[in-house]
């Protein structure tokens, strides 16, 4: 039986910030809702977050609010949704907005997503990530995200190889 | 110095032997000092690129994307590919997926291993090019493989 709308629930993260949270706001977490589906009993004691900080939760709670009382995809949809929404990069106004953080915060944001398991925000997550990749050269990826060329002779020799092919033309 | 240094005279004018024993050894002492100072300029040079370098080391260690585990990695990378036209053969160097395999090594292989960059691949064959018979071949087997 669903429970009352109006049921709040505790939550800690791992730097002890606690938050008082609705109940349907915070079940748009998988991770979360099937943890309060465990729970025969009322407890009073906040539900740990190990994985996620204050600040990113407090972002992460901005994201549920906002999209609360909306449909959560089920296993089914996921699936078949699946190619459509990786042909699509489109986010919406709103979640563009929300999502205009700098990089750290931005990742951050995509690990708690991942592992609260709320797909919508992981998706708006990966495809910013995706849309700052786009059109760029691996050089520049490199420099925009921090990234070592770290590839070894013999794959440097195979880029080389792909790269007179693919230029060649 | 600087009364020496201002006045009129020159060499073949004549210092006096105790003047010039005491510019020389000025000119000495001021000489081993910048020879110093370049021998300790280069070691400082050499140790700030060592720190610098250090420096650029740790920060792409620390580098926010670097926590993402592989799927998520391959869930971003899906939503690189274009949308329309399907991804072409012969790949762009600034289009996914063949920018994708060029960064780093651990993004090859996750590119590798993420089969909706492979799918829907548009061949563009054109009959007077020398790749588009057998020698292209190597390259996509080893992508898809």
């Amino acid at each position: 039986m669903a429970a009352p709308a109006t049921q709040q629930i505790k939550i800690r993260c791992n730097d002890e910030k606690e938050f008082t949270v609705d109940r349907d706001v915070l079940e748009r977490s998988v991770l979360i809702k099937n943890m309060l589906e465990d729970v025969t009993e009322q407890q009073d004691a906040p539900i740990p977050l190990p994985n996620v900080s204050g600040p990113v939760m407090a972002k992460v709670l901005e994201y549920c609010t906002h999209h609360r009382g909306e449909p959560l995809p089920s296993a089914d949809t996921e699936q078949s949704q699946d190619e459509t929404r990786k042909r699509t990069t489109d986010i919406s106004e709103w979640d563009q907005k929300f999502i205009t953080v700098d990089q750290e915060m931005l990742f951050e944001i995509i690990l708690a997503a991942n592992y609260l398991d709320i797909k919508s925000l992981l998706d708006v997550g990966c495809k910013t990530v995706a849309n700052m990749i786009k059109g760029k050269t691996p050089e520049e990826i490199r420099k925009l995200f921090n990234i070592v060329n770290d590839f070894t002779p013999e794959e440097e020799a195979q880029i080389k190889k792909e790269n007179e092919w693919a230029e060649d033309r | 110095m600087a009364a020496l240094h201002e006045s009129d005279l020159s060499p073949n004018s004549g210092f006096p032997n105790v003047q010039r024993d005491e510019l020389q050894h000025h000119f000495e002492q001021v000489s081993s000092e910048a020879a110093r100072l370049q021998v300790e300029l280069a070691a400082l040079t050499a140790q700030h690129a060592k720190f610098v370098k250090a420096a650029l080391f740790y920060q792409a260690a620390l580098a926010p994307w670097k926590q993402l585990p592989n799927e998520v990695l391959q869930r971003i990378f899906s939503f690189t590919k274009a949308e329309e036209p399907p991804t072409c053969v012969p790949f762009s160097k600034t289009t996914a997926p063949m920018q994708l395999t060029q960064v780093c090594s651990r993004w090859r292989g996750v590119a590798l291993a993420t089969p909706a960059l492979w799918q829907d691949l548009k061949w563009v064959y054109l009959s007077h090019d020398k790749y588009a018979g057998k020698e292209i071949l190597p390259f996509v087997q080893g992508w898809v493989s």
